[in-house]
C-alpha cells in the first residue's frame, strides 16, 4: 500500500482494531460484526476503487444501527449501550471517511473506545495494550493529518513518542492535583452486580462454596504497625437475620447512631483497597472503631457499608479493634429478630437445639455443647457437599450429609442457637488473607470468603462463634487448601503448588497491588493525604487549582525554552569559527578583509603588506580551505592543526 | 482577491472590514518585510482549528466521564491526551517559528490562467520542520517539509481573472502540524507584483496586412500549407488551430506549426486596424497577435494610443509588449491578492 490514501487509512484502522479489541467480547455479537463489515468495507473501497456508500444509504445503515443498539440494550444510557453506540458509530464513519477530518474524528472516537475499555477494567497487565492503543491512535492521526506524505513509521512514531515523553509530566502532575469530586455527577445506572463477584447480601447452601471457586482478588490491605494473626482476620461483611428455613437474608442497613462499640484492646491501623463488587460492603476488620471515608457508614450490625456501591476500585482507611466489646444491652426488636426461626421447618434441628439447651447451664454451655457436636460426631468440611434439596436443609445436613461448607455450618449452627433461645445471627465476609512479602499487604481473595455466627451471651454481648473452627480449624489458622480433606485443592489455587512459581506470583501480585493502590484507588481522600504529605493539609481544591496552574505554567516554560533550543541555528563549522577569529586577529592589527575577499587573496594581501605575517597566514588559509573544500573531506588532524595555528596566532 | 478601491472599507461587510483593519494592523506593527524575511516567535499567530476545539470538547467529555465513574485512568487518559495537547500546541508554534523566507518572486500570467508566486522557505533550526504551507489570497500551495538545514521551493498558483497589475497583498505562512488541532502562521509582506497580460483571444481576425511599415504591419502573407515552416512546442497562449495535431498524434508534446514569412520585415500591430471593437477584446486580439508574432520569429512593433513600441524581438520585446497591453488604461486596474 504505497497510496497515502491508503497507508493513511491503514494504520486508522489498524490502530481502532487495537482499541476496540479489548472491548469486543463484552459487546453484542452484531455488534462487533457490524464494525467489522464496515472496515472490510472500507477496505474493498480503497482497493478496489469503488464508490464509498451512498448518503441515504448510510443513513438508513446509521438509523438501522441506531435502532439495534436500543433493542438490544433497552437503552442508550450507561457503559454498555454508551460503548455499543460508539462502536457502530466508528463503523458508520468509517464508511464516510475520505477526508483528514474523518480521520480525525475516527481518531477521537479511537480515543473514547479506549476509555471505555478502561471504565470497564482496568488490571494491570492491560496497561501494556491501553498504552500501545493509544499511541497507535496518535500515531495514526499524526499521519491522517499530515499534509504531506505519511511519515516512515519509525519517523512517525519516534515523534509520538517524543511528545508523549513531555505529556507525560503533565498529565501526572494533573493526575495527582486535579480536584477529585467524590461520587458519580450524574445518575447513570450503575454497573450490574451480577458481573461482578462478590458476597451477596443473601446466603444459601452452595453459595459461598461458589463464590470460593474464583481466584479474584475481593481487597487488599496494608496495615500501618502489627498484622493481626490469621485468627483475628475477620472482615466483616453482610450479616444476616432472617431465615425462612433455606436461606439466610438481611434486614435493613440502619445507621448505628449511638456508638455503643467500647473500643478497648490492640488496634490496628490500615488501608483497604477495595476491586469493585457492585455491593455497598466495605469489608473492615471487627470491629471498625474509626475510618476516613465520609461516605461510610456503620450499622447497627458493626459493619462498615457505602452509600453507593463500590464500582470502581475504591481505597479507604480503618482503624479496627479486634477485642472491641459490643453493646451491652440486646433491643426487644433484635432480641425477637434473632430468634426468630420459621415454626414448620428442620423440625428435627429445632428439637435437637432445644434439647441441647435443655442439658446444658448456661447459654455460653449450650454453645459448646453444639460446637462440641460438630467436633465430635463425624462431620466433614469439604467444598463439594452433596446437593441439599428437600425443604429442611438443616435437617438433611446435620443428620444425613454431615459434609459440608462454612455457610453449611454457620447455617445449622444459628439454626441451633435459636431453637435453643440463644439470640443468633449469620456474618458473612471472608476469613484469612495472604501476606505478600514483597508489598507487605494482605492480599484476600474471593477464595477466602466465609460465614461464621455471632450469638448473644449476656455476659459478652454479641460473641463471634466459628462452628468452621471446630470442624476444621486448620481453615481459621491457616487457610484453606489446608483445611479441605486430601483430593480436594482450592479451585484456580494451582499457582500455589508450585515453588518456583511462589515468588513470580507474589511478585505480581505486589505489583498488581501497588498499581490497585496507587493508580486505580486514587481518589479524593488519597488526594488529601498526598497534600498533607506534602506539606498542604486541609489544602482545598483552591490551592489545587492553584498548584496544578502553577506547575503546567511551568512545563509549559520548560517546554519552549527546550523547543528554542533545539530550533536554534546550527552553529557554523568550527574551521569556519577559526577562519574568523583569524580574520579578527588581523583586523586587530589592521589588516581588515573587505566582504568580497576570499580567503586565498586575503592570504596573497596580507602577504603583500606584511611580508612577516606571510608563512604563517599562508599556513592557517591552506589548512582552512582545505577544511573547508577539499573535495575528499579532509582528514582528521586537519582541525586541530588549525586550531592551533589561529591560537598561536599573534599578528 | 478584492479590487483595490480609493476605500477599501467603505460598504464593505463588518466581518470583512475587521479583517481588513487587523491586517492593516499587523502589517504595520511587523514593518516592511525585507528578502530575507526571518519568522520569529514576535510575528507568529497560533490558534486552534475547529479540530482542535473538538479535541477540547472531546476532552471534557472524557473528564465528565471519568468522574462520573470515579475511574482513576478514565483521569489518566483523559489528562495524557490534554498534555499532548498542550505539547502539540508548542510544536506546531515551534514548527514555524524560526523559518527563513526569501526570494519571492511572481510570475506573469495571462488572465485567466495561475500566477504563480514563488519563493524558498528554509530551515536553518536543528529539527525537521514539516507541514508548512503558504497560502496567499485563496491558493494555497502544496505542503512541504524541511530537513535541518535545508531549503525548499514554495509555489502557490494564484488564480487570475482580469487583466492588470497584480499586486501581492500578504502572503500566510503556516502550519497546523503536528494533528490539525493548531494552526499557526505568520504574515508576510513582501514587496511582490507583476503583471496579468490579457487573455489571447482563441479567435483572432487575421492579422493586419501589408508588407511595410507605412502600410500597417503584415506577416503570414499566405496562412496555409504552402508556408509551413515547421514546429516548435506549444506555449500558452498558442492558439489550438495551430497545434499539429496529426504530429500530436506521434508524441507526448503538443507540436505547434510554424508558418514562414514571418521572418520576412517587421510587422504593426495597430490597435486602430481592428476597427470598432470593444477595447478588451481587442486586447485580447491584440495578445493572441503579439503571441504569434513572436512564435514566428519576426521583429513586430505595437501602436496601442497614447503608447508605441517600437518593432523588436526577443522575449524581452514580447514582454514589454504585453505589459503594454496589460496595464492599457480602462482595464481593470490593480488586483490585491
Amino acid at each position: 500500500m504505497s497510496d497515502p490514501a491508503a497507508l493513511r487509512l491503514g494504520w486508522m484502522l489498524a490502530a481502532l482494531g487495537l482499541a476496540l479489541a479489548p472491548t469486543a467480547p463484552r459487546l453484542a455479537p452484531w455488534i462487533t460484526a457490524t464494525f467489522v463489515i464496515a472496515v472490510l468495507w472500507r477496505v474493498a473501497v480503497q482497493h478496489f476503487g469503488w464508490r464509498l456508500p451512498p448518503g441515504w444509504l448510510r443513513l438508513a445503515l446509521a438509523f438501522g444501527c441506531v435502532l439495534g443498539v436500543l433493542f438490544t440494550y433497552r437503552t442508550f444510557n450507561g457503559l454498555e449501550a454508551g460503548g455499543a453506540l460508539l462502536v457502530v458509530m466508528a463503523a458508520m464513519k468509517l464508511l464516510e471517511t475520505r477526508h483528514r477530518r474523518d480521520i480525525q474524528v475516527l481518531s477521537f472516537i479511537g480515543f473514547f473506545l479506549v476509555l471505555m475499555q478502561m471504565l470497564h477494567d482496568q488490571p494491570v497487565w492491560s496497561l501494556p495494550w491501553i498504552a500501545a492503543s493509544v499511541a497507535a491512535i496518535t500515531v495514526a492521526l499524526l499521519q491522517g493529518v499530515r499534509a504531506g506524505e505519511p511519515l516512515p513509521w519509525r519517523t512517525a512514531t519516534g515523534l509520538v513518542l517524543r511528545m508523549f515523553a513531555f505529556a507525560a509530566p503533565v498529565a501526572l502532575v494533573m493526575f495527582l492535583l486535579f480536584p477529585r469530586v467524590p461520587g458519580p455527577i450524574w445518575a447513570l445506572p450503575a454497573r450490574s452486580a451480577a458481573g461482578m463477584t462478590g458476597l451477596s447480601d443473601e446466603m444459601s447452601p452452595g453459595n459461598i462454596s461458589q463464590l470460593i471457586q474464583s481466584d479474584e482478588v475481593a481487597f487488599r490491605v496494608s496495615f500501618e504497625g502489627p498484622i493481626p494473626p490469621p485468627a483475628d482476620r475477620y472482615w466483616r461483611g453482610p450479616v444476616l437475620e432472617r431465615f425462612d428455613g433455606w436461606t439466610w437474608r438481611d434486614f435493613d442497613r440502619l445507621p448505628l447512631l449511638v456508638p455503643d462499640l467500647e473500643l478497648r484492646g490492640q488496634s490496628y491501623r490500615y488501608r483497604i483497597i477495595l476491586e469493585p463488587h457492585g455491593r455497598p460492603w466495605l469489608l473492615a476488620l471487627d470491629f471498625p472503631g474509626r475510618w476516613n471515608d465520609r461516605d461510610a457508614v456503620l450499622t447497627r450490625e458493626y459493619q462498615l457499608v457505602a452509600r453507593q456501591p463500590v464500582d470502581s476500585v475504591r481505597a479507604l482507611d480503618v482503624e479496627s479493634w479486634p477485642a472491641a466489646r459490643p453493646a451491652a444491652t440486646l433491643s426487644p426488636i433484635t432480641r425477637h429478630r434473632s430468634l426468630r426461626l420459621p415454626p414448620d421447618r428442620n423440625p428435627r434441628a429445632a428439637a435437637l437445639g432445644q434439647q441441647l439447651r435443655a442439658s446444658s447451664a448456661s447459654d455460653r454451655e449450650f454453645v459448646d455443647a453444639i460446637l462440641a457436636r460438630f467436633r465430635n460426631e463425624p462431620f466433614v468440611y469439604t467444598l463439594r457437599p452433596p446437593l441439599l434439596r428437600g425443604s429442611d436443609p438443616v435437617d438433611e445436613f446435620l443428620f444425613r450429609t454431615r459434609r459440608g461448607f462454612c455457610e453449611h455450618y454457620a447455617s445449622a449452627f444459628a439454626m441451633l442457637a435459636r431453637a435453643g433461645g440463644v439470640p443468633a445471627r449469620v456474618v458473612t465476609g471472608y476469613q484469612g488473607g495472604e501476606l505478600n512479602p514483597l508489598s507487605n499487604r494482605l492480599v484476600v481473595r474471593q477464595s477466602e470468603a466465609h460465614a461464621w455466627v455471632e450469638v448473644w451471651l449476656d455476659a459478652t454481648g454479641w460473641t463471634r462463634i466459628d462452628p468452621t473452627g471446630a470442624v476444621a480449624p486448620e481453615r481459621i489458622e491457616l487457610d484453606l487448601a489446608n483445611a479441605l480433606p486430601e483430593g480436594e485443592r482450592v479451585p484456580g489455587g494451582f499457582l500455589r503448588d508450585f515453588r518456583g512459581l511462589e515468588g513470580l506470583r507474589q511478585g505480581w501480585d505486589a505489583l498488581n497491588s501497588l498499581w490497585t493502590d496507587w493508580v486505580l484507588g486514587y481518589g479524593p481522600e488519597r488526594q488529601l493525604a498526598l497534600l498533607a504529605r506534602l506539606g498542604l493539609p486541609g489544602a482545598d481544591w483552591r490551592t489545587l487549582v492553584l498548584g496544578l496552574t502553577a506547575f503546567v505554567a511551568a512545563v509549559m516554560m520548560a517546554l519552549t525554552v527546550w523547543l528554542a533550543w533545539r530550533s536554534r541555528t546550527s552553529r557554523p563549522p568550527e574551521a569556519l569559527r577559526l577562519y574568523r577569529e583569524f580574520c579578527r586577529r588581523l583586523e586587530k592589527a589592521g589588516l581588515s578583509r573587505a566582504p568580497e575577499e576570499g580567503p586565498q587573496d586575503f592570504a596573497a594581501r596580507v602577504a603583500r603588506e606584511r611580508p612577516s605575517l606571510e608563512a604563517e597566514a599562508g599556513r592557517i588559509v591552506n589548512l582552512y580551505v582545505t577544511l573547508r573544500y577539499a573535495a575528499p573531506p579532509a582528514d582528521e588532524a586537519v582541525l586541530p592543526a588549525l586550531r592551533r595555528a589561529v591560537r598561536e596566532f599573534r599578528p | 482577491m478584492s479590487l483595490r478601491s480609493p476605500s477599501p472599507e467603505a460598504g464593505a461587510p463588518a466581518a470583512s472590514r475587521l479583517r481588513s483593519r487587523v491586517a492593516h494592523w499587523i502589517r504595520r506593527r511587523q514593518g516592511p518585510d525585507g528578502d530575507p524575511v526571518a519568522l520569529h516567535r514576535r510575528r507568529i499567530y497560533i490558534l486552534p482549528t475547529a479540530l482542535g476545539a473538538g479535541y477540547g470538547l472531546s476532552l471534557f467529555g472524557m473528564l465528565l466521564a471519568s468522574m462520573n465513574y470515579s475511574n482513576s485512568m478514565g483521569f489518566a487518559l483523559t489528562f495524557l491526551l490534554a498534555g499532548l495537547g498542550l505539547v502539540a500546541m508548542h510544536w506546531c508554534h515551534q514548527n514555524l517559528s524560526g523559518t527563513i523566507a526569501r526570494g519571492f518572486h511572481l510570475r506573469p500570467a495571462f488572465a485567466g490562467q495561475p500566477a504563480r508566486l514563488e519563493f524558498t522557505l528554509e530551515n536553518p533550526g536543528r529539527s525537521a520542520r514539516l507541514d508548512l504551507q503558504a497560502s496567499c489570497a485563496s491558493a494555497s500551495s502544496a505542503a512541504l517539509d524541511l530537513a535541518p538545514g535545508t531549503s525548499g521551493e514554495v509555489h502557490v498558483d494564484l488564480p487570475t481573472q482580469r487583466r492588470g497589475r497584480l499586486v501581492i497583498d500578504r502572503i500566510r505562512v503556516h502550519t497546523s502540524f503536528p494533528f490539525g488541532l493548531f494552526r499557526a502562521w505568520a504574515w508576510l509582506h513582501p514587496e511582490c507584483e507583476t503583471v496579468v497580460y490579457p487573455a489571447p483571444a482563441e479567435h483572432a481576425p487575421p492579422p493586419p496586412r501589408g508588407g511595410t511599415e507605412e502600410s500597417g504591419g503584415r506577416w503570414n502573407e499566405h496562412e496555409g500549407e504552402d508556408d509551413f515552416a515547421g514546429l516548435r512546442s506549444f506555449r500558452h497562449g498558442d492558439s489550438p488551430r495551430r497545434v499539429a495535431w496529426k504530429a500530436a498524434a506521434r508524441g507526448d508534446e503538443l507540436p505547434v506549426k510554424l508558418f514562414a514569412g514571418s521572418a520576412r520585415g517587421s510587422v504593426w500591430l495597430d490597435w486602430l486596424s481592428l476597427g470598432a471593437m470593444p477595447v478588451e477584446p481587442r486586447l485580447t486580439v491584440l495578445c493572441r497577435w503579439v503571441l504569434d508574432a513572436h512564435a514566428g520569429g519576426g521583429a513586430y512593433g505595437l501602436r496601442l494610443p497614447g503608447t508605441e513600441i517600437p518593432p523588436g524581438m526577443g522575449p524581452a520585446h514580447r514582454r514589454r509588449c504585453l505589459g503594454a497591453l496589460a496595464l492599457y488604461p480602462g482595464g481593470m486596474g490593480t488586483e490585491d491578492v
